[in-house]
């Protein structure tokens, strides 16, 4: 009886070994095996979208794809690591130790060498033969205008994945357009590694990221950056910027900034230059702000552009004192006046009718202290004081645009309001998204809100007009052209105080003044020929200004 | 009634036959494409391969980098000065009958 026993507790053990291997394997390694077997059987790929091409408003490519290479080594197959590191670090322009160190490494049996290399460094690489080294196509972004607007679009960089994402500019707020979404395929392979035709096949098509096409104009763009690059150097400014704005429609036809970078060079150059200053910094706007403030007046029907006002010296607001720029005062004076002359105490005068409940009302409706939305990842909104914090003096500084900060693009975008009838659009820089398919989704301009009056917004572009015509920029003009616009210098404030030798030159307008093609707003910072906005950024203006009638084929009156 | 066995017992082994030996056929032609189709895969990759790069080449020379480069080579310089017809005021009558 004990033999069988014994017997049947073999038998028992026997069947719980084998149940437990089987359990081992159908249930434990289930899932490893079946791996395993599916890399037996099939060919995996990932199939990559191509991402999205941005295009000018004429169907020019600003950004597209080429195709590069990610540069592997299989270390196991490498041999002499020195020399195969020296080599290959010879043409791709790296550290041969950096490569030497990864390939020795224990357990490495693939390492990425470079991603994004050019077909001609590949050709140079393969002419080595070196066993080990292998490519693996993947595009790359290529630039035909090289650095043109690079602000604006942005580069594409790497995530903490190693994949492909946007930053800044366009290519970091249409990231999830841009890059599609990846497909993949599956194919039965034979023993040699071909397809089997009959076999099963899985596949699952990628979908390629989507074109962007823009309101930005090539020709406009070029021009742009063209003139201020001349305007900074003839001035000595350190810094300055241009955004041109169609401002029935609120988009972006030109935006550009010096310094500026490579995006093909993203990763050399100093991260304070990738955010675009047009969207992403502020700045004082001085007396460009005047035409806001005195158009808030007149909408509010506080002045009209004939009111007059006694301007005989200097005022005092809360123990400070006032100035014209010029110290010079001219007694009675209209509004309009006051805009020509561009006197700080009749805008002083505005403010104190105004008063500070429509003051602060017109400055939150004009747009400021909240995002214009602009479709450009970069953009920050200063914000406006608490509606308490303000004092009689800073309601009296803003009217003559210190103390307040703004965007140059919240500036241009107020301004259009006064050209196009007073409405405030919101700033576009994308007109329309195109799908791989070329199913075109138009993005309509998008109108906030009214802020003028139509008749305000006329008698303010009357009152601008005759502030270029009889103003001290009056000598840049381009003749037979009526250009309504304002010249402003504010100076910086440094540690609390405002320092007199620094300033920020601007000058913002819209022209033809009847019927405007464009509105623009330049900005010099610190220009060393002279610190008046008048005598640098209004003659950049102007000069900017001809070459777009050119362009636009508007012909003098 | 005895006819229709006959030819039935006859022909379907030789149709099954028939059929069996055509799939064997098809099958292996079919598995030997396996490689026909690699090449094709391969040929269609270099010629997207060769679109893009045309299409960079065509973005490239009509840049306007390029065209600058190329009217500056050719001798062409900026215009200072340009005539402008004003509007409204041509200078010749553009509607006075012949």
């Amino acid at each position: 009886m004990a033999r069988i026993w014994t017997i049947f507790g073999l038998f028992l053990l026997l069947y719980g070994a084998i149940f437990t291997r089987l359990f081992y394997w159908h249930v434990w390694s289930s899932a490893r095996l079946k791996n395993q077997a599916v890399s037996q059987h099939f060919f995996r790929f990932a199939l990559p979208p191509k991402r999205g091409t941005i295009f000018s408003s004429d169907g020019y490519p600003f950004i597209m794809n080429k195709q590069a290479f990610l540069v592997y080594a299989e270390p196991k197959e490498v041999k002499d690591v020195d020399g195969f590191a020296k080599r290959v670090s010879d043409i791709l322009a790296i550290d041969s130790a950096s490569i030497s160190a990864q390939l020795t490494q224990p357990d490495r049996v693939w390492v990425p060498i470079q991603h994004k290399v050019d077909g001609e460094k590949v050709d140079l690489l393969k002419t080595l033969k070196e066993k080990g080294l292998g490519f693996e196509s993947e595009p790359k972004r290529y630039y035909p205008e090289s650095s043109m607007a690079a602000h604006m679009l942005g580069f594409v960089g790497l995530d903490q994945n190693g994949m492909d994402r946007g930053y800044f500019g366009l290519e970091g707020f249409y990231d999830r357009e841009l890059k599609g979404k990846e497909g993949s395929l599956q194919i039965e392979k034979d023993v040699q590694g071909n397809p089997i035709l009959i076999g099963s096949t899985f596949r699952v098509d990628p979908e390629d990221g989507r074109n962007l096409l823009l309101w930005v104009d090539r020709s406009v763009q070029a021009i742009v950056e063209k003139r201020l690059k001349e305007g900074i150097e003839k001035y000595g400014a350190k810094e300055g910027s241009v955004v041109v704005m169609d401002p029935k429609t609120g988009g972006i036809l030109a935006m550009a900034s010096i310094p500026s970078y490579d995006p093909r060079e993203y990763s050399s150059t100093q991260k304070e230059l990738y955010i675009n200053p047009v969207v992403g910094s502020t700045y004082e706007p001085g007396s460009t702000f005047k035409v806001l403030m005195m158009a808030a007046g007149i909408n509010e029907g506080v002045i009209t552009p004939t009111t007059s006002m006694e301007e005989t010296g200097p005022v005092e607001v809360m123990g400070y004192t006032i100035r014209t720029w010029n110290n010079i005062y001219n007694g009675t004076v209209t509004m309009t006046d006051v805009l020509v002359h561009s006197s700080n105490v009749g805008m002083v005068f505005v403010g104190k009718k105004l008063g500070k409940e429509k003051m602060l009302s017109s400055l939150k409706n004009f747009g400021f202290g909240t995002l214009t939305n602009v479709d450009l990842e970069d953009e920050s909104a200063p914000q406006l004081r608490d509606d308490k914090e303000w004092r009689e003096i800073d309601l009296a500084t803003v009217s003559f645009g210190q103390g307040i900060a703004v965007t140059p693009l919240q500036m241009v975008r107020a301004v259009s309001a006064i050209a196009n009838g007073g409405n405030l659009m919101e700033p576009k820089v994308v007109k329309a998204i195109v799908d791989a398919s070329g199913k075109m989704t138009e993005i309509a301009p998008k109108k906030i809100r009214q802020i003028f009056t139509k008749k305000t917004a006329e008698e303010v572009t009357e009152m601008m007009v005759a502030s270029v015509e009889n103003g001290e920029a009056k000598f840049a003009k381009p003749q037979g052209y009526r250009i309504a616009g304002k010249t402003g210098t504010a100076q910086i404030p440094v540690e609390g105080y405002y320092d007199e030798t620094k300033t920020i030159a601007s000058f913002v307008g819209f022209a033809p003044s009847d019927d405007p093609k464009f509105a623009m707003l330049v900005t010099l910072r610190e220009p060393s020929s002279s610190q008046w906005g008048s005598e640098t950024a209004a003659p950049l203006f102007f000069n900017i200004a001809k070459d777009l009638f050119l362009y636009y084929g508007i012909s003098p009156r | 009634m005895k006819w229709i066995v006959t030819i039935s017992t006859i022909l379907l082994p030789i149709i099954a036959t028939g059929l069996f030996v055509s799939q064997i056929i098809f099958t292996n032609n079919l598995a030997e494409d396996g490689s026909t189709l690699k090449t094709i895969t391969a040929n269609v990759d270099v010629l997207v391969f060769e679109n893009e790069r045309l299409e960079q080449e065509i973005a490239s020379a009509s840049s306007l980098l390029e065209i600058q480069r190329k009217a500056v080579a050719g001798g062409f310089i900026e215009a200072k000065q340009f005539l402008t017809l004003a509007q409204g005021k041509y200078l010749v009558a553009l509607t006075q009958k012949r």
